[in-house]
């Protein structure tokens, strides 16, 4: 390059570069249209390197693709257990457990008025057996098993882990993943339970139960998807997450758990959305910003403490209603956005996210769209591809800066808690989905077969899932057979002394571990706990 | 109908997020939208019940009741909601409308129940107020 800055800006000038419409990318600001060496520092370092802006391995997926796991689960266990064997038949990669909103928010499947909701957006969980019957006839030593729990994932690994322990496997033999952040419910997706407070010290049970017993295990998936979902921009995502995940690890430190032990088990998520170069830019930002956040912050000594594996959440909000086999197109991109960013695991949504659960044909094309992605293109043959982009280079550092600057607003609200208890983060992601929505209603935002090309086609109404309406019957008969038939005494004695042990600041996992063993219920436990804890309060505005 | 001469009062409506679902963003931005289209907007917040909706509609007394369901839960969840304000309601029954991740076939059984109008996912924003105000209006 031997244009000088000024030739440049002369050449620009000169080719009209710098008065063309405007577009704005993740940044919120103008993409440039052109970069140039100009733009971008040479030095970015190699993949499987600190700070791991090229990827967290040297050889990336020519060494192991992303794990393929479709976030999956709805009915009762049996119906579950029958698409997961579905999904592991076509190459699915262990499962990834999606809980009905009664499991999630800790009620039992016969709580009054639930009964509408019981297995409709995910399993239903209520007790110990549900998880036998879950995972029957599953080699479920040998293959992941991510739990999407949030506030009640300390009640479901424990009931998780007793329906192991009741067929032979021990949680050391587990792998897979939990996702038990809970401070990104508050913002977004609201299967909150308690106090933030409580919910930060229930996930320190959790992490720290887990790096002593199950050390093939990742306790906490730090999430930022939920609240691009609920209208975030890509920046705010990872900020927030970010600012989250400092919470935890300020807690963790202060209750004296060694960073070093539980960072590397550490692991976040994040969405991708169709501007593909731009989340991979996201991407690579996000693992610098992590890696330089745990050795200059939380002073971890670890190389793989430093290290962030991402799993990519793609489609959900951005999949439209409209001609709805486009969002095969919109996934595709997304996966690619993923990929080029270097992820380690990945769910796809099915293209009729828009109206339901996936159907077994659509979650099978949401497998597909991944497996063709890995298999037969050629973004996988190299480790980071777009590595020494000029367009991405720039864009992975005014990315950085801008994550950057949403952390320290955040710590200026004096931390992720204060920012959640006062209603600010949940401000500021319903502004951005009111600014987006407005964009996309007036064209701004260009989306194809819903504000352009709308065409005259009526849409051809899609074959969506069919929930079974029977769910809530036989859960409740379940329920009232163990009701029946356990020792109604242990059980009171255990959810006394749970009671007791979160009174004294125990940890919680082997004593709900115990209640599980008693067969106590999923909403015993957490009602339990709500008597110790109390129940947040919304800031509604 | 307001006499000519008289300020038109605006119409009140109740946004209320119903059952376990907490998916918030359309309610917030539907909520935005109205009161930005000169609406009274009153949002309950997260996981209310149907009887709690229909008791807060009633002592609010709202001309129209937006319910805002993403979790397939739709149609057991508006069944409730019509028998609560038949329990509640002394024989007023207010408006519904219902806005969500709805097919056509369910909001045609949503209209059969008797609600008044549906909001699909796409719904453009600046067609939720008059037809807000057309449910307000045919009540």
């Amino acid at each position: 390059m031997t244009m000088s800055a000024d030739q440049l800006a002369a050449w620009r000038s000169k080719n009209g570069l710098d008065s063309i419409a405007e577009r704005p990318g993740l940044l919120g600001r103008n993409v440039d249209p052109l970069y140039t060496p100009h733009d971008v520092d040479p030095a970015v370092g190699l993949p499987g390197e600190y700070p791991f802006t090229r990827g967290v391995y040297p050889a990336m997926y020519r060494d192991r693709l992303w794990q393929m796991r479709l976030y999956s689960g709805f009915g009762d266990a049996e119906s579950t257990n029958e698409r997961w064997r579905f999904l592991l038949a076509h190459g699915n990669n262990g499962v990834s457990a999606a809980f009905d909103l009664p499991t999630q928010c800790g009620l039992d499947s016969d709580a009054d008025g639930v009964a509408p909701e019981v297995g409709r957006v995910g399993v239903a969980i209520d007790c110990v057996q549900d998880f036998e019957r879950l995972f029957r006839g599953l080699p479920v030593d040998k293959m992941g098993i991510s739990l999407n729990a949030h506030s009640t994932a300390p009640m479901i690994l424990a009931l998780f882990l007793v329906a192991m322990e009741r067929q032979g496997v021990r949680p050391e033999q587990l792998s897979g993943s939990m996702t038990t952040d809970v401070l990104k419910d508050y913002v977004a997706r609201g299967t909150w339970i308690y106090p933030p407070a409580d919910g930060i010290r229930l996930v320190g049970d959790v992490v720290e139960y887990c790096s002593k017993e199950m050390p093939r295990f990742y306790p906490l998936v730090i999430r930022g998807p939920d609240m691009r979902d609920a209208g975030a921009t890509a920046l705010q995502e990872v900020g927030f997450a970010f600012a989250n995940a400092i919470a935890y690890l300020s807690y963790f430190a202060e209750r004296g758990i060694d960073i070093d032990k539980i960072a590397p088990r550490l692991s976040a998520q994040f969405y991708y959305y169709g501007d593909f170069m731009q989340e991979a830019a996201k991407t690579r930002a996000a693992r610098r910003l992590w890696a330089r956040l745990l050795t200059e912050r939380f002073g971890a000594k670890k190389r793989s403490s430093t290290l962030l594996r991402i799993t990519a959440s793609v489609g959900g909000t951005h999949f439209q209603a409209s001609e709805p086999e486009t969002n095969i197109i919109r996934g595709t991109l997304g996966c690619l956005g993923a990929v080029l960013g270097g992820v380690q695991g990945m769910l796809l949504a099915g293209y009729d996210e828009a109206f339901d659960i996936p159907t077994e044909d659509t979650a099978r094309i949401a497998l597909r769209t991944q497996q063709i992605v890995g298999y037969e293109s050629d973004a996988t043959a190299t480790s980071d591809p777009l590595g020494g982009s000029y367009f991405v280079e720039a864009m992975t550092d005014e990315i950085e800066v801008g994550i950057q600057q949403i952390i320290d607003e955040i710590a200026d609200q004096g931390g992720a808690v204060a920012a959640i208890e006062s209603g600010y983060m949940q401000r500021e992601v319903a502004a951005s989905a009111y600014a987006q929505e407005l964009a996309e209603n007036d064209g701004r935002k260009p989306l194809v077969a819903v504000n352009i090309f709308r065409g005259n086609q009526k849409d051809r109404e899609l074959a969506v899932h069919a929930p079974d309406s029977a769910v809530a019957g036989r859960q409740c008969e379940i329920l009232g057979d163990l009701r029946q038939q356990r020792a109604g005494a242990e059980v009171d004695h255990q959810l006394d002394l749970l009671r007791q042990g979160a009174g004294r600041g125990a940890n919680l996992i082997p004593l709900l571990m115990d209640c599980a063993r008693a067969d106590a219920t999923l909403g015993e436990m957490v009602s339990a706990l709500r008597s110790v804890f109390g129940e947040f309060v919304e800031p509604v505005s | 109908m307001t006499a000519p001469g008289q300020p038109e009062q605006p119409i009140r409506i109740l946004i209320a997020k119903l059952g376990l679902d907490g998916h918030d963003r359309g309610a917030k931005v539907v909520a935005r939208a109205l009161r930005d289209a000169g609406l009274e907007v009153i949002y309950t917040g997260l996981r209310r019940t149907p009887r709690e909706v229909t008791s807060i509609a009633l002592d609010e007394d709202v001309d129209v009741v937006g319910l805002s369901i993403l979790s397939g839960a739709h149609l057991g969840l508006v069944e409730q909601v019509i028998a609560e304000f038949d329990k509640q309601g002394d024989g007023v029954r207010k408006p519904i409308v219902v806005g969500g991740t709805i097919s056509t076939h369910d909001a045609e059984l949503l209209k059969q129940m008797g609600v008044a109008d549906v909001f699909q996912v796409r719904t453009p924003i600046d067609e939720l107020a008059p037809r807000v105000r057309k449910v307000v209006a045919s009540a």
